[in-house]
């Protein structure tokens, strides 16, 4: 397992995982609701870095290029610094989507997205 | 039943919500619509935080935990939404879905979409209030037109008190 590169974000957008629900309008416009477990899965967590040379996107692709959405990995405090963040024990990211880039001369913006899971054993 | 913080948002979005009306239609016959309730449901607003501290963010983190996700339900301050006025004060809600952070340095976006369980009463009050009796006067008008029941109100006071004559 390799962490994901230490790294300091220029934005972040972070959503909380949810519960699995089973909501239930009925005739009235109310809502019954069935909650089916006990933790909250989905936390995900979009990164934008920015760089003006490639050696930020390269870091970045050549741990995708490893981890990929197979292998789950941990994150460097320089990713949530400031954020306030916890998350379940033992739980790892991995990438929701390849990694984006958009490439200008001198201003290089590589965007991630990673979601958080559940431990497994490979 | 928890209280969402008393967070002021920068902008709220909303819609007018649903009423309760359900459709039946056969072959030469309809569509015939039921309403199930008074009630007018399901309104959705999106309360839109910007640049707010981390303190803030917590409390909503907090209480969409606290809250089990989107399965619980909970009350929302009316000071709230402002001016907008447009549910009664012990409406109950929802999330919608899960609130969305943004994070840039030392503030914070949030973005939080609700739902509105418990929305308008459409039924129509007529409420005599304190109003002394007048002077009897030729009136002619369709007072009621839609769907009934009407409940006419003529609350405490011995001044306002309302007279049906079915003569």
């Amino acid at each position: 397992m390799t962490d994901f590169p230490s790294l300091t974000p220029q934005t972040r957008t972070y959503t909380p995982g949810s519960f699995a629900v089973r909501r239930s309008r009925v005739l009235s416009g109310d809502e019954a609701a069935v909650r089916k477990n006990n933790a909250a899965v989905g936390h995900s967590l979009s990164l934008t870095f920015v760089s003006s040379t490639t050696t930020v996107q390269n870091s970045i692709f050549s741990h995708y290029a490893i981890q990929n959405r197979f292998l789950p990995f941990d994150l460097p405090s320089t990713i949530t610094d400031g954020g306030g963040l916890s998350f379940p024990a033992n739980y790892q990211w991995i990438y929701a989507a390849p990694p984006e880039v958009t490439f200008a001369p001198g201003n290089i913006q590589v965007r991630v997205q990673l979601e958080l899971v559940a431990p497994y054993d490979i | 039943m928890t209280t969402f913080p008393t967070l002021y948002p920068d902008s709220i979005t909303f819609d007018h919500g649903l009423p309760q009306v359900s459709e039946y239609a056969a072959f030469g016959v309809g569509p015939i619509r039921f309403r199930n309730s008074n009630l007018v449901n399901s309104q959705v607003f999106t309360l839109e935080y910007q640049n707010i501290q981390q303190s803030s963010v917590d409390l909503i983190r907090d209480h969409y935990i606290q809250n089990q996700g989107t399965a619980g339900s909970f009350a929302v301050p009316s000071s709230i939404f402002g001016g907008i006025n447009l549910l009664d004060a012990n409406s109950r809600y929802k999330y919608a879905e899960t609130p969305t952070e943004q994070h840039f340095g030392v503030y914070f976006s949030l973005s939080v979409t609700l739902q509105a369980l418990e929305g308008v009463d459409t039924l129509s009050i007529l409420n005599g209030g304190s109003a002394t009796l007048p002077s009897e006067e030729s009136f002619s008008s369709i007072a009621f037109e839609g769907t009934a029941p009407f409940i006419l109100n003529g609350s405490s006071s011995v001044l306002a008190t309302m007279t049906l004559n079915a003569s």
